[in-house]
């Protein structure tokens, strides 16, 4: 339903400006001025309530003119979907955590290993592409243009 | 001096192999996620210590060109923007490659960026003092309202909903306020963690928001066809048709050209200011601006066009005033001033020759851009013919380290999955992504530049209206957002009562 | 037998390895060399002064150690994010960065915790000292003129070059309080660094600017800005005609921001001993020389122990600055 949407759409908005002005109360002031580094934030935080009432207003309206046609390309989303959703938002989180730790080569095998077969592809893909992705591309960032990836667990091979 | 003389200065095969090599260089960098211009300039110093002045600007001038180019092809074939000039119109380039089409797409961003480049150096080599002028009289008072007036792209630049375009533009501008402020040097929602000082910074924030939103939601519906292709169009053809587009369009390109070559001259505003605001004037005045945002081209030739124009322009204030308008020049200051020349006023009389090689490089440049260019082209869009199930991965990890590399630090991939997974709940709360990035961009230049002339006026807002300039960029900002806001409403509640 | 006599060599081994690294230790302590890609944290952007002072000492470690040093620019919270990032790398030799003058000014105003005892001074290698710019069309000729008004007319002018409490924002506060002046006699305008404040200047917006005249020459050369004083005790080479603070002030007052390459906290001596030397052969070549001149700015160089000291002055004195115009946290 779309007038559910908007509504917590809505709330959601609202609850982030709230909290914005909250955490505002805080901040200093400049001298001998009546604002500081709090006047923005609650600009934007009355922009986003506004916008939340907009929003809000927008459902009420089409709902009331039945011409609430739900162009949502949201599909019902299956077990594995969702499963496949949470499960590559993990990879970015265990890349984040164990990228200093284990250096690139062996987190971004694991990135890739795991990656594939939640794309669908087979255990035989994922193991080539985990050996010569993060080669190709250590060589390319690490080699070429001098990003200082970590080396973590092979720094004694580092170069 | 005369075009003919310069031509013969740029001309030599030691400045052309340069600008050939460079061309290569910046369209490799360019086209990899988190490798920036900045970056590829940076790297470039230490071979300029090599090379002679006209040969090191030279290469400076075209390794960033076709950089800024080039960010279009990781936006249309990964939906990772190379640079935020290309993030204006990602979502309808990215649409056109998926629906077939990635090849006329680039081709047509590319002879867009041509001419838009060719069309810049122009400008400058002719209204480089009048361009000067302008963007001597730029204080913070009329930098706030140009950023301001960018700002007001944001209901061009989205979905049909205008309170949703509007929630978008201020969840980017909630983001914007991460970070240390400027007036007093405040931490702001920062949690403690000493390496949000710096805010939050674009391309991880694109790369999350574009491409790994883009990835989960593959993720979540798209694993039965693990294997599936997408179709690439051979390339005579495609360059066939978007050369027919590239003519359709070449009014657009004139108007973006000479916009976002005074738009990049300004100080505050860039390449990336140029292209959203060249997009949205695109779409206020186009026949179908209903297409836009769904994979029209219309969009990305003025985009395409003004960001490549800019960046020729952000070279007047560094010529003229030795003031570098963004890290590029100023590296290149940097590497003149090693070669002996100050920049300055002064540089058209004492350094003539200088100045007009810098032009004919970039004019250069621009053209091989059409042959390097073409070519990075055709075997990037080679990457999509790659199943699925290869290339998600590969985009993922891509878009990991692109994040990295520009902060050093996995702060930025933390940014990456939060902004990501936020992009999810827009995309299901139907709010438009393209908004919030551009108040990312923005945000952190309005907020700077009121504050400043606040604390200058002593908080007096007439003070923005004062000084000539001001009062002209001032009052038209007020305008158009006015007609918006009457447009707005008008919409609203004209559709309130049924009209049938 | 065998296990015997081999426990009986290896403590042989052990006590040869011992005496040559006892002597080696005194002879040559400082031979520690990286065998692999060294990172070097700056605190600050591409193409900014601690940028290319950095990057071109970078690239000539680079060619005399024959292993990358690879830059990374880790910019924010006005140098917080940079410098703790170099202070609380491992102390290893493979990580080393551009510790400036912010190092003494920080924990003052109260942005983080960490002094110049939490990192491992190697060398100085630049001096920056300030100035004051005014526009073209300014009616002030002179530092006297300027001071003048603004003693008669506390808050009427503007000036601008860094962020509240930067180095060159501490450089006109500092002035004016030595002169006897409400260091807020002319208000502070923060900017995003001094190439934004020069063009706030041109474009009229602030009354004057007080960055680096290193920053500033180029503008100051091409006639669009006048420098009306250089804070320091001897005139720069490239403008030798800037009056000197030293010597038209009262107070003698003179300010300059410096750029080191240091370590993290705690780096063995060992290491910081082969830093120390490199740089100071770098700095004696030709090739730096052309370098410096290039930038208009002299070659400076101070080892460890004379830095660590110069830290330890300059931390009191900016304290003592940042405390008298009421910034300190």
């Amino acid at each position: 339903m779309q007038i559910r949407r908007d509504l917590i759409v809505g709330a959601a908005l609202t609850a982030l400006a709230i909290a914005m002005i909250i955490q505002t109360q805080g901040f200093p002031r400049i001298r001998a001025m009546p604002y500081g580094p709090d006047l923005f934030p609650r600009i934007i935080a009355g922009g986003l309530i506004l916008s939340a009432i907009g929003i809000v207003m927008e459902g009420l309206r089409s709902l009331r003119i039945k011409a609430a046609q739900d162009d949502t390309q949201v599909s019902p989303t299956s077990a594995y979907g969702a499963f496949a959703f949470v499960a590559i938002a993990a990879l970015v989180a265990g890349f984040a955590l164990l990228l200093p730790v284990m250096g690139f080569h062996i987190a971004a095998a694991l990135v890739v290993l795991l990656a594939v077969p939640i794309f669908g592809g087979n255990i035989l893909l994922a193991l080539v592409l985990a050996t010569v992705a993060p080669v190709v591309l250590h060589y390319v960032f690490y080699s070429l243009m001098r990003v200082v990836l970590p080396w973590g667990w092979l720094t004694p091979y580092a170069w | 001096m005369d075009i003919l003389a310069t031509l013969a200065i740029v001309l030599t095969p030691k400045i052309l192999g340069t600008i050939f090599v460079c061309t290569l260089y910046g369209a490799f960098v360019g086209a990899m996620p988190g490798l920036t211009a900045t970056m590829a300039v940076a790297l470039l110093v230490p071979f300029t210590w090599f090379m002679d002045p006209v040969q090191a600007a030279a290469a400076i001038v075209a390794t960033t060109t076709t950089a800024i180019f080039a960010g279009d092809i990781s936006g249309a074939i990964l939906k990772i923007p190379g640079t935020p000039a290309s993030a204006a119109y990602v979502e309808d380039s990215y649409r056109l490659s998926q629906s077939g089409k990635p090849r006329t797409t680039l081709f047509t961003a590319l002879f867009a960026s041509v001419c838009g480049g060719v069309i810049g150096v122009a400008i400058l080599a002719y209204a480089t003092p009048a361009l000067a002028n302008l963007s001597r009289s730029f204080s913070s008072d009329e930098a706030f309202w140009l950023a301001t007036l960018g700002l007001s792209c944001a209901v061009l630049v989205g979905g049909p909903s205008v309170p949703r375009n509007f929630a978008s533009l201020f969840i980017g501008l909630a983001i914007a306020t991460i970070g240390i402020d400027v007036a007093v040097g405040h931490p702001r929602f920062t949690f403690g963690n000493i390496e949000l000082y710096d805010g939050v910074s674009f391309i991880p924030a694109m790369i999350g928001m574009f491409a790994l939103s883009e990835l989960l939601r593959n993720a979540a519906v798209g694993h039965q066809t693990p294997l599936v292709k997408l179709t690439v169009e051979p390339l005579l053809q495609a360059i066939t048709a978007a050369g027919r587009s590239f003519l359709q369009h070449w009014k657009n390109i004139l108007r973006s050209a000479s916009g976002g070559t005074v738009i990049g001259a300004l100080p505050g505003a860039g390449a990336d200011v140029a292209a959203w605001i060249a997009y949205a004037v695109s779409r206020r005045f186009s026949k179908s601006p209903e297409a836009f945002g769904r994979g029209h081209i219309e969009g990305i030739v003025d985009g395409g066009a003004a960001n490549n124009a800019a960046v020729a322009g952000a070279w007047t204030p560094a010529l003229v005033f030795g003031i570098p308008g963004d890290s590029v020049t100023a590296i290149a200051i940097g590497v003149l001033m090693m070669k002996g020349l100050t920049p300055g006023p002064d540089i058209f009389n004492t350094d003539a020759v200088l100045v007009y090689t810098i032009f004919g490089s970039f004019l250069i440049a621009n053209i091989m851009m059409l042959v390097t260019g073409g070519l990075a082209v055709a075997l990037a869009t080679q990457v999509l013919r790659v199943p699925r199930a290869v290339l998600m991965p590969l985009i993922l990890l891509l878009a990991m380290i692109g994040g990295f590399a520009i902060t050093g630090s996995t702060l930025a991939i933390w940014i990456i999955l939060a902004l990501g997974l936020l992009a999810s709940v827009m995309i299901w709360s139907q709010i438009p992504l393209a908004p919030a990035i551009l108040g990312i961009v923005l945000g952190r230049i309005v907020e700077d530049n009121f504050m400043v002339s606040m604390m200058k006026a002593r908080g007096d807002l007439t003070e923005f209206f004062a000084r000539d300039t001001a009062a002209v960029l001032g009052a038209l900002t007020l305008m158009i957002w006015a007609v918006l806001i009457y447009r707005a409403l008008r919409s609203f509640f004209q559709t309130q009562t049924p009209s049938k | 037998m065998t296990k015997a006599i081999s426990k009986a060599l290896l403590r042989g081994v052990a006590a040869v390895a011992l005496a040559t690294a006892s002597t080696a230790a005194y002879a040559q302590s400082c031979d520690w060399t990286p065998d692999r890609a060294v990172t070097y944290i700056v605190p600050w952007g591409a193409g900014g002064g601690t940028d290319a002072n950095s990057r071109m000492l970078a690239t000539m470690l680079e060619q005399k150690w024959g292993v990358p040093f690879n830059v990374v620019n880790r910019t924010g919270g006005n140098g917080v994010t940079g410098h703790s990032a170099i202070s609380n790398a491992a102390p290893d030799g493979y990580t080393v960065g551009a510790v400036t003058v912010e190092i003494n000014t920080m924990h003052w105003v109260g942005l983080t915790d960490m002094t110049h005892e939490n990192i491992s001074p190697i060398a100085l290698i630049d001096i920056v000292p300030a100035s004051v710019l005014v526009g073209n069309d300014s009616p002030f000729q002179s530092l006297e003129e300027l001071m003048d008004h603004a003693r008669e007319n506390p808050g009427d002018l503007t000036g601008s070059g860094t962020s509240l409490g930067g180095i060159w924002h501490l450089a006109l506060a500092g002035m004016l309080n030595a002169e006897g002046l409400d260091p807020e006699a002319i208000r502070w305008i923060p900017s995003q660094g001094a190439a934004p404040a020069m063009q706030e200047l041109i474009a009229g917006g602030v009354d004057i600017a007080t960055p680096a005249l290193s920053e500033g020459r180029s503008l100051v050369d091409a006639g669009e800005l006048r420098a009306l004083a250089y804070m320091h005790d001897s005139p720069m080479d490239a403008l030798p005609d800037v009056p000197l603070t030293a010597e038209v002030l009262d107070s003698g007052w003179t300010l300059a921001a410096y750029i080191t390459i240091s370590g993290p906290e705690g780096m063995p001596d060992d290491i910081a001993c082969a830093y120390e030397q490199a740089v100071m052969e770098i700095t004696e070549s030709a090739e730096w020389a052309e370098f410096k001149a290039s930038r208009g700015a002299d070659v400076v160089f101070m080892g460890r122990e004379a830095l660590a000291e110069y830290m330890v002055t300059q931390d009191a004195a900016l304290g003592e600055t940042i405390q008298a115009i009421g910034l300190a946290d």
